[in-house]
């Protein structure tokens, strides 16, 4: 074939004149899987029945906002995944912000009470269903995110798989603490990181293979 | 630079708009450029000459696939090179390269004036031949036969709606079936 033919063929596909864009795949895709997730929730765990009174300490208000930041410098950071030119360092940094913010937490709760109970805060009360349910509640808004990211073009496919990965960690996470009763910072930053960690690789794992273009 | 870069982003623009003829146009401007551009990207790889007529076309149905993924407000021209370096690694490694990116594009990015006509032509058509029916038929029909839209849908008894989805589906199976191959 040779190019000019090619270059025909291109001019008349107007398909592709339809936006395709990541964004509004994404949204729609990623926000069916935050749906899932919350009947997941719902169904299974149940919402904590002790919100009111958690929400009168500062721990609570504190665990949403890191989660919150987390997700907002997620969702700029996968979003800019899709471009074929290469993620600027500026760009990942500012993935920072969150675990920033909870060092702060958790220097802050060191200094809020007995080092004799450092050990039982981040022990916490359920740190297992932490690390099992967050992964599980990530995985409705993983598939729906991977499906968005595929319409990009991203320069590494792994990297934009473990971006996707952060971001849909960050998603079960926000939704499982409507269920979670630790609070602490100390919990959040073990057991909540590592379950968002085990997500963003796997979503870099699986974005070597599916999200090549 | 600075005009071909903006005349560039005009047409791109205008392109996704639906604008045919600035369409048109750009491929017609980026194929040269891009025949350029990959051949010192090869030599430079210390590699030979024949896939770059390949690797044009593939870079050309990439752009045309994720047209998209162009931020407006930013420079063109970076965009269609990041397309162009990743479809020449890809088409490397493929053929058993190990290469080692350099971390700086210290090449410079004038668009050649004369650029030398294509080696030979593509080998894209091979991909076709395997393709699902309406996919193949219609490829053939409007890519190697020269065909409209129009025109394909009398020959193929096709509706022009059904033509259009096949020519799309068929245009996204033949980049997935360049990144399945091992030459």
């Amino acid at each position: 074939m040779n190019t000019d033919d090619l270059i025909r063929s291109l001019v008349q596909d107007q398909e592709t004149a339809r936006a395709t864009q990541v964004r509004r795949i994404a949204s729609m895709t990623g926000l069916c899987g935050i749906g899932l997730s919350l009947a997941m929730l719902g169904v299974i765990l149940g919402v904590r029945p002790d919100a009111g009174t958690a929400l009168q300490s500062w721990r609570l208000p504190f665990k949403i906002m890191v989660v919150g930041v987390l997700i907002a410098t997620s969702v700029r950071a996968y979003a800019r995944a899709a471009n074929p030119e290469s993620l600027r360092v500026r760009s990942l940094g500012l993935l920072l912000l969150a675990p920033a913010l909870l060092f702060g937490g958790v220097i802050f709760e060191l200094l809020d009470g007995p080092s004799s109970e450092w050990l039982l805060k981040v022990a916490g009360k359920n740190p297992t269903l932490c690390l099992i349910a967050i992964p599980c509640l990530s995985i409705a808004p993983l598939i729906g995110l991977l499906m968005g990211q595929r319409h990009g073009a991203p320069a590494s496919p792994t990297l934009a798989g473990a971006l996707t990965g952060l971001l849909a960690g960050s998603l079960g996470a926000a939704v499982y603490i409507l269920r979670c009763t630790d609070d602490s910072p100390l919990f959040v930053a073990i057991w909540y990181m590592t379950a968002i960690l085990i997500v963003t690789g796997a979503g870099g794992v699986i974005g070597r293979k599916l999200l090549c273009w | 630079m600075k005009d071909i870069e903006q005349q560039w982003a005009q047409w791109m623009q205008a392109a996704v708009g639906g604008d045919t003829v600035s369409y048109r146009r750009l491929l017609d401007a980026l194929a040269p450029y891009l025949r350029d551009y990959v051949r010192r990207r090869l030599r430079a790889y210390g590699r030979g000459q024949d896939d770059v007529e390949d690797i044009v076309q593939e870079v050309l149905l990439a752009v045309h696939l994720k047209k998209h993924t162009w931020d407006g407000e930013r420079p063109i021209v970076p965009w269609v090179r990041a397309i162009a370096v990743h479809k020449t690694i890809d088409a490397l490694r493929r053929h058993g390269h190990r290469i080692n990116v350099p971390i700086d594009d210290v090449l410079d990015d004038l668009p050649a004036e004369d650029t030398e006509p294509p080696l030979r032509a593509s080998e894209m058509e091979r991909f076709i031949a395997p393709m699902r029916g309406r996919q193949r038929d219609v490829l053939k029909a409007i890519a190697l036969d020269g065909l409209t839209i129009s025109e394909a849908s009398e020959r193929l008894q096709m509706s022009v709606g059904a033509v259009r989805v096949a020519l799309h589906r068929g245009l996204a199976a033949l980049a997935a079936a360049y990144r399945e191959t091992d030459a």
